[in-house]
């Protein structure tokens, strides 16, 4: 069989969109047939291993009906024995890699999950696809060409969007740095080398975080005030490109911006800011992002296209089912409790939370991953895809209940804080009770002094009532405004990150949580912070 | 007006047009950068139209050196666009040669405009004289280099390729680039053609064909369109050959006749001739086709009229045998399959195969009912290459497995073989002997002949249906009665003919009267079924099975001899009794064998003899096999009277106990496992046959009395209240109740009493303690708790036998008996080690 980098390399465009991006064309029942079949096909494997027996209790379901019928819903501690020791003889494949991301305070640092040669190939294909959506206007029109440059802005291996890094066909593209080069640095070593060969390379794909994306873009705002020509005559392409960003920007009387600098046919990006900056990103790059959901456990899930709007789920790498909203409170409130799912042929717009069992020998059955998603439409009219369409709204313990009136998401207060345009630096919230229960925003401000705490608890009020109706009504209702802000020291999430860095924490751990830290994160931010910086500035000045 | 100059007008013309045509619909690159192409192509036409339109032009002419220099630059300009083009075909962007590539033309525009590239041009009798010395050699150093590279794309896409159409589509590219190459670049420095603008004609060709390709690429095969190309080519050479030949033969031995009636002769000629062309046209359309596909030509006429010459097909061997030879001599296929689809399973299966390869068997293809590859034939019309497989999205749902078996064989195309919109077959090609790819004729000759196949398969089919329903048995799916003694019939001719053997079994079910009348029929009928299904399960492809009548079957084994169909009828009586007990079914069959020629040459005498056999299997105790050499040996008589009751009782016994397991599914084959245990502790013991009998009838039985405790207490899943323990504790006594009036089970009832007394005398019913409970109790005990700790309950997990012997020794000495337990235990773990089963 043609691989789909030969595909790409003699310009079989067609027949390779048909393999990346075909899934989008199925219909509802012909993607739930695929769905099926490959259920069926795991239940084999899982009936011939221990992890199946374990976890299945001793059952050996046929049909998915017996299958949803006789396996309970479960949670990662269900395989914490199994996976926390990378027991690969268990599995239902042995898997080729393994991928973490942190994991549950208390009892176990990270989740670890395996993946397998069959998962792998089909995430290749699936890069391929976002790349695509990711640059066209229309079916089937694929831009890129060999030896495109791409830099990638992710976390590296063993976190999920490091494997896909791995899978990502880099022979065919010029990596900046390349890869196996990349995996030798630190993250932010790696996005200054690839930022800095951009620049005197040239761009056309940027795959990154969205908090990456968008850093890239404040720091050329920021840089093109000062603009150091002497130690760009070193690099001649790159002071070109550059001399060309700064009369665009000047023409357009605005700083410079990376859309000055490069013409990217794409721009993907991941996290679940990706829609709070997505118009700040369009407005940096020049283009949309494609973002797409996915996580260590089920590694893929669902991508947007190229209209950019509610992403469409992936059939051949997990089955799907959905735990309708009311249900999923209930079994969080009773944990024994097995709510009841539908799939995805039975779901309606609203609310649900997933579950997953993993296709092509991985581990995971009915496994609940925490996310709430919400299902925007049927199908997606406007490019006439048969598929329900879903965005992500948040991690089902990332989320702050307000007396029971709302359940605030971390995406919410972050588009909150955005729309108020007040320029910070980061923030984290929690629910606080004292004589009520209130959302706590501890937030630090690009300049302190500018405004105060009372102004931007406002303003960020004003935008929450704008975004979510329960809490408008809230207010209405009771006459309360459940929130407070503190405005954090200078450099206290700077300081945090250090100290975190200190203490050799993994990457993911180096910046607080948004939603719900600990009382000792608070208390760092708060006073120990505090304290630190002021020392440090009294010094400077002695 | 010089004539010649017609050519590149009409050629201008001819670009104009195409370009507004593909201009209205250009979406893509490719057919952008083709409008670049004839835009290019149309300007160096008018060009040349310009530069030659008068016939007479003498030197110093500096209209003639401007239009000149416009064709000079025109021409790398159209071959820089068509580098281009082809460059977007194959989807590469237009790179860095391009860029350079465009430089020069404009480079060549400036030089030429400035006077250095043209120095004289005129116009003599229609032919161009110029000097341009040495920018011919320059323009033509340039040049070749795209022209080579040109073809290189175009020949590597088309080896790259395995898709029918896109290799069609790219051999189209390259005749018209070949024809391009030959009349636009080469003639021109041939003597006749220098000077004329005939160089046009080569670009205009290329261009349509072009233009063909990229708008309906999928229709037509360029073999085909050379083949009916070539035919129409003769007749007309041959016709205007004979035209111009009685002219000038008129003319030569003719010389007194005027001209006209030398022209009427030879019209009228070449009318007779018109006339006759059509079949003439047939026959040289024979010839041609007979010179391109040569030994493969009758083949394919075969494969064109199969409908004609197949009509009459009412069997699917015989169309097998017509269809897949031709198919392979046709398209020097190395392998076809033709695969059907299975009544009861619904999957398609390879049936023929043409050839025959050594070692490989009828069920080594399959496709499941539910497999996409199917559900996409039924839906589409039109032959699915197998290089597709990993790009159609619904085949996302194939299986590792699945992929694995169509990538690990020579296959290539499926072809979906309909009858009035029904997948009624499949047919399956391998590669090609020659290694190469199928064309799209080969695909459309295919395709109409199994569009033709279509109603003769399902024809077919239904007349082998009706056929194997007039010999089949509907409750058993076996053959029947009348079949049998058909078969019987041939296998005894064949045999006399032959000299060959064979045996038959005959097989009765045991006490199948009172499982009806205890059961119904309808359960009756479900055993009957079973047994169908497990008697086909067990024999041979060669071997026929029949029921004979009611609960009788037969078995006919060709070529086997006696021992070989005891093997059989021991396989088969093994697999009923297994599967009926793990069902809880109290079934059990006999089974008698005879022998053609040794036990009778007439087929009355061989069934008589497998009869008797099978009789002489009931009453030395069914559930037995006895061979026909078997018959009245008085000491397995004698020792048959006395086995005669067990069954008897044994069926009463096996309903009994399937009646408590039912109570609880998770309890299930609870009784039969304690039943097996005890024996295998009662074996140890050294006990005598007797007391092992009712040990196994007691292990059975021994929870008969929770037929009246409910449901709701049985399945508990917490602990039990001190109401709910009242009738568990009274389930042994209850028991016995129901049991002590059946004559035969009578010894068991101590053991089903006090299975629940402990050693230490704390159990219940009586409170027992060490030795006076009895033996049979004691040993029901330990069997109990070992099988209730290793089997999965809703009130603890499931253990393993291990941890199960370890909780036996724990409790040793106050629940069991000790020397019980030791025994048990070592037997057990001899047992389990050994891998015997308990029974």
């Amino acid at each position: 069989m043609t691989t789909e980098a030969e595909l790409f390399k003699q310009g079989r465009h067609e027949e390779l969109w048909q393999r990346c991006c075909g899934f989008i064309d199925l219909s509802l029942g012909d993607f739930m047939n695929v769905q099926q079949r490959l259920l069926l096909e795991q239940l084999e494997l899982l009936k011939r291993c221990e992890l199946g027996h374990y976890i299945m209790n001793g059952a050996k379901p046929n049909t998915v009906a017996e299958f949803r019928e006789r396996v309970p819903i479960t949670t990662y501690t269900d395989y914490a024995p199994y996976l926390l020791k990378r027991k690969m003889d268990v599995l239902p494949k042995k898997p080729i890699l393994w991928q973490y991301t942190s994991g549950k305070s208390g009892e176990y640092p990270f989740r670890w999950a395996p993946v397998t040669a069959g998962q792998l190939e089909e995430i290749e294909s699936l890069i391929f696809a976002l790349v695509f959506f990711s640059s066209c206007k229309q079916r089937k029109e694929i831009v890129f060409n060999e030896h495109d440059r791409v830099l990638y802005g992710m976390a590296p291996p063993p976190y999920a969007t490091g494997s896909m890094a791995r899978a990502f066909p880099h022979e065919l593209f010029n990596f900046l740095p390349p890869v196996e080069e990349a995996e030798k640095m630190s993250f932010e070593d790696r996005i200054q080398q690839g930022f800095k060969m951009a620049l005197s390379e040239g761009l056309d794909l940027c795959f990154a975080l969205s908090s990456v994306a968008v850093a890239i873009g404040d720091r050329f705002s920021q840089s093109s005030r000062k603009t150091d020509f002497g130690s760009l005559l070193k690099h001649p392409r790159a002071s070109l490109r550059l001399i060309r960003g700064l009369i665009k920007s000047k023409l357009a009387r605005r700083p410079l911006l990376p859309k000055d600098i490069w013409s990217l046919k794409g721009l993907i990006t991941f996290g679940i800011d990706g829609s709070v900056y997505r118009e700040k990103i369009k407005e940096m790059w020049g283009r949309y992002p494609l973002d797409f959901h996915g996580c260590t456990e089920a590694i893929l899930i669902a991508m947007q296209t190229w209209d950019y709007q509610g992403m469409t789920f992936i059939p051949h790498l997990n089955f799907f089912e959905f735990i309708p909203e009311e249900e999923s409170i209930k079994s969080r409130e009773d944990p024994t409790y097995q709510p009841s799912t539908l799939l995805l042929d039975q779901v309606k717009p609203g609310k649900y939370e997933l579950v997953i069992t993993s296709f092509h020998g991985g581990p995971f059955m009915r496994y609940k991953l925490g996310h709430l998603i919400k299902i925007t439409s049927l199908r997606n009219e406007q490019l006439n895809i048969d598929i329900p369409q879903m965005v992500f709204l948040s991690r089902i313990d990332d989320q702050i209940d307000i007396a029971g009136f709302t359940r605030l998401s971390e995406k919410v207060i972050w588009q909150a804080i955005e729309n108020t345009g007040i320029a910070y630096k980061d923030w984290t919230a929690r629910k606080e009770v004292k004589d009520k229960p209130v959302l706590h925003l501890y937030l630090e401000l690009q300049e302190n002094g500018r405004v105060n705490a009372e102004q931007v608890a406002e303003s960020v009020h004003q935008e929450l009532k704008r975004l979510d109706a329960p809490y408008a009504d809230l207010e209405s209702f009771t006459g309360l405004r459940p929130l407070e802000v503190t405005l954090l020291p200078e450099s206290s999430f700077n300081l945090y990150k250090l100290r975190q860095q200190a203490a050799g924490t993994e990457l993911a751990h180096l910046k607080p949580p948004h939603i719900n830290p600990s009382d000792d994160t608070i208390d760092f931010l708060v006073n120990t912070a505090g304290k630190v910086a002021v020392e440090t500035r009294q010094k400077v000045e002695a | 007006m010089n004539l010649w100059a017609v050519i590149p007008l009409i050629s201008c013309l001819a670009f104009t047009a195409l370009f507004i045509l593909v201009l209205q619909q250009a979406r893509r690159r490719v057919d952008k950068v083709f409008a670049l192409f004839l835009l290019a192509s149309g300007i160096w036409s008018f060009t040349s139209f310009m530069l030659v339109r008068n016939p007479q032009v003498s030197s110093p002419s500096p209209h003639l050196i401007f239009w000149n220099v416009m064709v000079i630059v025109a021409i790398p300009w159209v071959t820089i666009c068509y580098y281009h083009f082809v460059r977007a075909y194959n989807n590469k962007p237009g790179g860095i040669v391009v860029y350079i590539g465009y430089t020069f033309v404009l480079a060549i525009l400036g030089l030429g405009l400035a006077g250095y590239i043209v120095k004289d041009a005129y116009m003599i009798d229609g032919y161009l004289y110029h000097d341009i010395a040495p920018w011919d050699y320059v323009l033509a150093g340039i040049l070749v280099p795209f022209l080579a590279l040109i073809i290189l794309m175009l020949v590597r896409r088309y080896r790259s390729s395995t898709n029918p159409i896109d290799r069609n589509r790219t051999i189209y590219l390259i005749t018209g680039w070949c024809i391009l190459l030959v009349i636009s670049y080469i003639t021109p420095f041939t003597t006749t053609l220098k000077g004329l603008p005939t160089d046009h004609l080569g670009n205009l060709a290329n261009a349509l064909i072009i233009a063909y390709a990229i708008s309906r690429f999928h229709l037509l095969d360029i073999r085909f369109v050379v083949r009916r190309g070539l035919a129409y080519f003769i007749l007309i050479i041959g016709l205007l050959g004979v035209y111009l030949g009685t002219v000038l033969l008129g003319y030569r031995f003719l010389p007194d006749q005027p001209l006209y009636t030398i022209l009427i002769l030879a019209s009228s000629l070449a009318l007779l001739l018109a006339l006759l062309a059509r079949p003439l046209r047939y026959f040289i359309q024979e010839r041609v086709d007979r010179f391109f596909y040569r030994e493969t030509y009758e083949h394919r006429q075969i494969l064109l009229g199969f409908s004609n010459k197949m009509g009459n097909i009412l069997n699917l061997d015989e169309l097998a045998s017509e269809m897949l030879p031709a198919v392979t001599k046709a398209l020097n296929v190395t392998q076809a399959k033709l695969l059907f689809q299975n009544m009861s399973s619904g999957d398609f299966i390879t049936q023929f195969r043409y050839p025959e390869v050594k070692g490989e068997s009828g069920d080594e293809f399959r496709f499941n009912a539910d497999n996409p590859i199917v559900a996409w034939l039924i839906k589409e019309n039109t032959a699915l290459n197998l290089e597709q497989i990993d790009s159609i999205p619904e085949f996302k749902g194939l299986w590792q497995s699945e992929r694995e078996q169509l990538t690990g064989t020579n296959l290539w195309l499926l072809f979906p073989i309909k009858n009035r919109g029904n997948l009624v077959g499949i047919l399956a090609l391998s590669k090609k002997r020659s290694k190469s790819f199928y064309s799209h004729e080969d695909i459309e000759l295919v395709m109409s002949m199994a569009n033709q196949a279509g109603i003769l398969i399902e024809n077919a089919q239904l007349y082998a249906q009706a056929t194997i329903r007039a010999n089949t048995d509907g409750l058993s799916g076996l053959y029947n009665h009348r079949y049998f003694h058909k078969c019987l019939e041939q296998e005894v001719a064949r045999g006399s003919r032959f000299g060959s053997i064979f045996s038959l079994i005959m097989l009765d079910v045991d006490l199948f009267k009172s499982y009806n009348d205890t059961y119904g029929h309808l359960a009756g009928d479900q055993v009957l079924r079973k047994i169908g299904s497990y008697i086909k399960g067990s024999i041979r492809t060669v071997d026929m099975a029949f029921r004979y009548g009611g609960e009788e079957f037969t078995i006919i084994l060709p070529e086997a001899q006696i021992d070989d169909a005891y093997t059989v009828a021991e396989r088969i009586r093994k697999i009923i009794e297994s599967n009926m007990a793990s069902s809880a079914i109290p079934i059990t069959v006999s089974l008698g064998i005879a022998n053609w020629p040794s036990d009778g040459l007439m087929q009355e005498e061989v069934i008589a003899c497998a009869d008797a056999a099978l009789y002489q299997a009931k009453q030395t105790g069914r559930n037995r096999t006895c061979l026909s050499s078997d018959i009245l040996k008085p000491e397995l008589l004698v020792a048959g009277a006395e086995l005669e009751t067990r069954p008897k009782a044994l069926s009463i016994i096996y309903a009994l106990a399937a009646t408590v397991d039912a109570k609880d599914h998770r309890t299930y084959g609870h009784s039969k496992k304690v039943s097996d245990y005890s024996v295998v502790l009662a074996q140890a013991l050294g006990l005598s046959g007797d007391r092992i009998a009712t040990i196994r009838s007691a292990g059975l039985l021994h929870d008969i009395g929770k037929i009246a405790i409910p449901d709701s207490i049985l399945n508990k899943e917490g602990p039990l209240t001190e109401e709910e323990w009242i009738p568990i504790k009274a389930h042994p006594r209850l028991g016995v109740e129901i049991l002590r009036h059946v004559i035969d089970l009578v010894n068991c009832l101590p053991a089903i009493l006090h299975h629940h007394e402990r050693y230490d005398g704390d159990g219940y019913p009586s409170g027992l303690k060490g030795e006076d409970i009895p033996l049979e109790a004691r040993i029901l005990t330990i069997a109990d708790t070992y099988d209730a700790i290793t089997s999965a309950r809703p009130y603890h997990q499931q253990l393993s036998s291990q941890q199960a012997f370890d909780e036996l020794k724990r409790c040793a000495g106050t629940q069991f008996d000790p020397e019980l337990v030791d025994v048990f235990c070592k037997t057990m773990e001899q047992t389990l080690s050994t891998g015997v089963e308990t029974k």
